[in-house]
């Protein structure tokens, strides 16, 4: 454990550092594509068929796209990508996107 | 992605509004240990958040290199206004910057809020009555602060400890505002908190200096329930892993953990 | 709309040298992965040329260093707009491995530890100008730098040098690799900016 760390959810050196870090890190790249917030999203694997909220998973940022990993296998559930033609999706690597009803206002 | 073309950032305006950048202008800095401060924004536009959200920042040098990073926003919602709490890595690229660099009046982008899975709203309905754990490693310590304030602004009574790690005294973030939180339990707002030094203990701290284990984590005699009904832990890679590994010793089911983790440091090469 | 941060310079330098359009110095050396680390010890690592006819050959470790290895000095570009200069590096050209394989294809795809690809023309992997290199700065080239082993393509934007690799498959047409099929160039020459697809 160490706190010469900056805050979440991406480090300084951050984008360089290529470490993993978990989808709420993402989340900003998906926030344009998605009309939902991501982050409470619960996405099956393709691979091994584990569920787990957009936030649990694992994301490589900072290369020329974002990808999105299980948790339970690695494989990879999604990426995108901006280039100036617009953005690039793909999610072949999961089998359902579950999006939670929102509640009714009060 | 650092790529700063224009027609990408207008075409995320149309949209969706959370996902555009807003011009913010520097109005405020508090300093929060020797390595750390806190950044307060005013960003005309920005209509709140909730505890536990974070914010993207970017900042673009005048020959158009840009570089961006996101952060914990470090206070609850208030209209136009952003807060960030930033801890220096020394041979970092933009921390530097926002700690010892930037001045009042001076302005970057940010754009958000972000996130909804790492959040803790007083009065969700899936916490009910509580209580819940809270678990900070380092500087991971600001979204969960950020949940404490809000807690106590909203009159939210839900039974909460805070369990901060950290190495020396000299890095401890929000100390008075912590020990006065936890100096009258039976005040409103008030929480438990317990700090884990991990290398160098103040002066008459009753616990030595080691790693978070799982008497760190044993609830309070007060609480009803020995289980939270929700743990938030935020820290590194390494300190969630090892959190998320005592909590399961002591039983608690991964339905109930919430995670945030910022990853390895010290990598600039 | 951008905002400029007066004071704010960044990890790049601004000095005035020639670097291809729309690229900024760095004088760090940036980890970009798509995935998780590979950890591959000596003792499992291989190499392996798939041509299309024919067996697969394949040089283990002790094989690779037993080749003829040089040194390398070039600049490597990332199309995430960072320029390298001066990097130095000891690997074996691909021109040494090519000399066993009979081949009358023309494109290769690179394949890494970990499931990443990549796809070159052959004529782009030999004639000197591509290695697979395993020491960075006369040291053992480091596992988030794609150790122990990798491709380097410096003529190419740095996508195309894939870390952990494994081995190349010799192909009649050429097909896109990891990133090539997912909004970035096919070719990836930095000199004439091929970024992104249609550039
Ligand atoms: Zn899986």
């Amino acid at each position: 454990m160490t706190s010469d760390l900056s805050t979440p959810a991406v480090p300084d050196g951050g984008t360089e550092s290529g470490g993993v870090l978990d989808g709420n890190a993402a989340a900003g790249d998906f926030a344009g594509i998605l009309a939902a917030d991501p982050t409470t999203v619960t996405v099956r694997c393709g691979s091994c068929g584990a569920t787990q909220a957009f936030g649990q998973l694992q994301a490589y940022l900072g290369g020329p796209g974002t990808v999105l990993r299980c948790r339970e296998c690695e494989a990879m559930v999604a990426r995108v990508a901006r280039t100036p033609q617009g953005t690039w999706l793909d999610i072949s690597g999961s089998s359902s996107w579950l999006f939670p009803r929102t509640p009714d206002p009060v | 992605m650092t790529d700063t073309n224009t027609t990408d950032s207008s075409v995320e305006e149309i949209r969706s509004v959370g996902n555009h950048w807003r011009k913010a202008t520097l109005i405020d800095l508090h300093s929060q240990s020797w390595h750390s401060r806190t950044l307060v924004l005013r960003v005309p536009g920005w209509t709140g958040h909730l505890p536990g959200q974070h914010v993207d920042i970017r900042l673009t040098a005048a020959d158009g290199y840009s570089a961006q990073r996101s952060y914990s926003l470090a206070e609850p919602a208030t209209p136009d206004r952003v807060a960030v709490t930033v801890d220096l890595l020394p041979h970092g690229e933009v921390s530097p910057y926002l700690v010892e660099g930037m001045e009042i009046g001076d302005e970057l982008d940010v754009r958000g809020p972000i996130g909804g899975w790492f959040v803790w709203e007083p009065g969700d309905p899936s916490i009910g009555d509580g209580p819940v754990l809270l678990i900070a490693g380092g500087s991971g310590v600001v979204p969960l602060v950020t949940m404490l304030r809000a807690r106590k602004r909203a009159g939210d009574a839900t039974p909460t400890m805070l369990v901060y790690s950290l190495r020396g005294p000299r890095d401890l973030m929000y100390g008075p505002e912590l020990e006065e939180m936890s100096a009258d339990l039976s005040a409103p707002g008030s929480a438990e908190v317990r700090l884990v030094y991990t290398r160098k203990i103040p002066d008459g701290h009753p616990r030595p200096a080691s790693h978070l284990a799982v008497e760190d984590i044993r609830p309070p005699s007060a609480w009803p329930d020995p289980l939270a009904a929700r743990v938030y832990v935020c820290g590194s890679s390494g300190f969630v892993d090892h959190a998320t590994r005592l909590l399961h010793e002591v039983g608690y089911p991964d339905d109930r953990l919430r995670t945030e983790r910022f990853g390895a440091t010290g990598v600039d090469r | 709309m951008v905002t400029i941060s007066r004071g704010f310079f960044g990890h790049h330098d601004s000095r005035a040298v020639d670097l291809p359009p729309g690229q900024h110095l760095t004088n760090g050396f940036p980890v970009l992965t798509a995935g998780p680390t590979q950890l591959i010890s000596t003792e499992v690592w291989s190499f392996t040329i798939t041509p299309e006819i024919g067996d697969p050959r394949r040089w283990s470790w002790e094989e690779m260093m037993a080749l003829p290895s040089e040194e390398i000095n070039v600049d490597i570009h990332c199309v995430t707009r960072w320029t390298k200069l001066g990097t130095h590096w000891r690997g074996v050209a691909l021109d040494t491995f090519f000399e066993d394989i009979a081949t009358d294809n023309e494109y290769a795809m690179v394949h890494s530890y970990g499931g990443y690809t990549t796809n070159l023309p052959l004529e782009d992997l030999v004639g000197g100008k591509a290695w697979i290199v395993y020491e960075y700065e006369g040291e053992p080239l480091q596992v988030e730098h794609g150790g122990p082993a990798r491709l380097l393509v410096p003529h190419l934007y740095f996508w195309k040098s894939a870390k952990w690799v494994k081995g190349i498959t010799m192909q009649r047409f050429d097909e896109p690799g990891f990133w090539e099929g997912f909004g970035y160039h096919n070719y990836g020459n930095p000199w004439r900016e091929e970024r992104y697809a249609g550039d």
